[in-house]
């Protein structure tokens, strides 16, 4: 059985209310002194999810793989703590995506340099056989 | 309905097919799928608007019990305009289960990209999109 629901009604978006004068000026400063004014509204993201894919024919994930959402200045990373590895976009979507080819890449390029990787690159190769397979 | 007690699968499928059209309507005598008027695109006169929209998905290599949840995401902003939720009974990986959901009018708030998001146990399986542009 399946069951949809839309979420809310549809509403213009409105512009926030504008902050008391005084604070709006400590906020610009601030903004200005960190240097991290953004243009456009945040988006409202996901902190972490489960992948179970990776966009790639030739493999499969096996065991989810944990991924984070941050962000930094107007760009959303993607990471996948377990591996050290990271995607960027402009949005969470982009990013995901990102991160997919760059974990396609990573598993294929330790695949082949197998027998010269340092300890680090050991590990990171052994969570990926752990949580990829390939077709 | 959800049955809290079935354990959820461990296996993750993989999604090989995820379409949206117009109408998807599943033949009561064969239980064969007809997807009518397949798109990616929408032309819209003036946002916002809405539209009533199908998604089709299919996926194989499930095994067991699993909990599905499709998700109808704005990019731009990620929120969750929408979702679906439903179960799904697989009891071979070498099979494939299909599932239609005709959704009633969804929200096109602006102009952009929106996404069908397919999840089963909490995990993200793949995704389809829809463009949302301005007519000229």
């Amino acid at each position: 059985m399946v069951q949809a629901i839309i979420m809310g009604k549809i509403e213009k978006e409105q512009p926030p209310a504008a902050p008391p004068e005084d604070e709006a000026k400590i906020q610009h400063l601030m903004d200005d002194l960190l240097g991290r004014i953004f243009k456009s509204p945040r988006t409202e993201v996901q902190k972490e999810i489960l992948l179970g894919t990776l966009r790639d024919v030739r493999l499969k994930v096996n065991l989810p793989i944990r991924v984070k959402f941050s962000y930094e200045n107007e760009q959303v990373i993607a990471e996948a703590e377990e591996i050290n590895e990271f995607g960027f976009g402009t949005n969470s979507s982009e990013a995901l995506v990102d991160l997919q080819r760059a974990i396609s890449e990573l598993y294929f390029t330790l695949e082949k340099e197998q027998k010269r990787l340092g300890m680090d690159l050991q590990k990171v190769w052994a969570v990926l056989q752990e949580k990829i397979l390939r077709r | 309905m959800a049955q809290e007690s079935q354990t959820l699968s461990n296996v993750i499928p993989v999604l090989v097919a995820a379409l949206v059209c117009d109408v998807a309507i599943a033949d009561p005598s064969s239980a064969k799928k007809n997807l009518i008027g397949i798109f990616d695109r929408v032309i819209v006169m003036k946002f916002p608007t809405q539209r009533p929209m199908s998604l089709y998905a299919k996926v194989t290599d499930a095994e067991g019990y699993y909990q599905t949840e499709i998700r109808y995401i704005q990019i731009s902003s990620g929120k969750m305009l929408a979702k679906a939720n439903g179960e799904l009974n697989s009891k071979s990986r070498l099979a494939s289960t299909d599932v239609i959901i005709n959704f009633p009018p969804l929200p096109i708030p602006i102009e952009g990209r929106y996404e069908f998001q397919v999840w089963v146990n909490s995990i993200f399986l793949g995704a389809t999109f829809v463009d949302a542009v301005q007519r000229s």
